[in-house]
């Protein structure tokens, strides 16, 4: 009797020391799991018709496509009566010296500069 | 919709001869037409000067500068005067032009030195640009 008192309580006692053990080298080893990054919802992409001006700077509308890519231009030879959305944006010029243009981060000062830009544009 | 690059450079400079090879093989590459803008001497018309030069004054850093610049502006006030005077030019010049069906666009980028480190990395940063804009604009 006290024989397998002993006996049951030193395996129940060996049992979770190897037990603890064990799970201490799975937590080491143990890969971590990738969580899936929530992506930015992207914004609904503008389309309808627009006041433009083409490369030889006569004004035109363009159709710009809600599902497709389609971009058709009317030129504005005449009074249209097409409600357009104005771009009153100007153009837009960037300048970089070559030690930028050579640099890793040269394509977020672009991005940056851009941004300065459009807000400088908008009235910002 | 266009996607073009223009050289602006000088025929007594060392340094645009080695790029034009550069950018010309690229725009071959990718199939992107390549203008070569000569100035100075050998200007079309006497007066063109190139287009970075009116960003060495006073008024266009006072209009168009960033933060960083103005704080600087009095520091170097002397130097853009001297600048303007003598209609300093940088060469050569890459501009990238393109328009995306809605307005124009313009990268300007003023210096290359051919024997340096970053000469590499900077043909690379253009090609991968080119490359993108490309997509850009015509949407392929």
């Amino acid at each position: 009797m006290v024989y397998s008192v002993f006996y049951y309580a030193s395996e129940a006692i060996t049992r979770a020391v190897v037990g603890l053990a064990l799970k201490i080298y799975e937590s080491i080893h143990r890969r971590r799991m990738v969580e899936r990054k929530e992506r930015e919802a992207r914004r609904p992409r503008p389309w309808g018709f627009f006041e433009t001006t083409n490369p030889s700077g006569i004004r035109e509308y363009t159709w710009v496509g809600r599902a497709t890519n389609l971009t058709v231009s009317i030129p504005e030879f005449i009074k249209l009566p097409i409600n357009a959305h104005k771009t009153e944006k100007p153009p837009t010029r960037l300048y970089f010296t070559f030690a930028e243009a050579a640099s890793k981060d040269w394509f977020k000062e672009i991005e940056w500069l851009a941004e300065q830009a459009e807000k400088r544009a908008g009235g910002g | 919709m266009f996607l073009e690059v223009v050289l602006e450079e000088d025929s007594r400079c060392q340094r645009c001869a080695k790029l034009v090879h550069a950018l010309r093989k690229m725009c071959d590459d990718l199939n992107i037409p390549f203008i070569e803008k000569y100035l100075e001497n050998r200007a079309v018309a006497a007066f063109e000067e190139p287009s970075v030069t009116r960003t060495f004054s006073r008024e266009w850093i006072e209009k168009w500068g960033l933060p960083e610049h103005k704080k600087s502006l009095k520091k170097i006030e002397k130097v853009l005067a001297f600048l303007q005077e003598r209609k300093a030019g940088s060469y050569p010049c890459v501009i990238i032009r393109w328009h995306d069906g809605i307005r124009l666009k313009e990268i300007v980028i003023r210096g290359f030195e051919p024997d340096s480190k970053e000469a590499d990395a900077y043909l690379a940063n253009l090609y991968v640009l080119l490359k993108m804009l490309k997509k850009v604009v015509y949407r392929r």
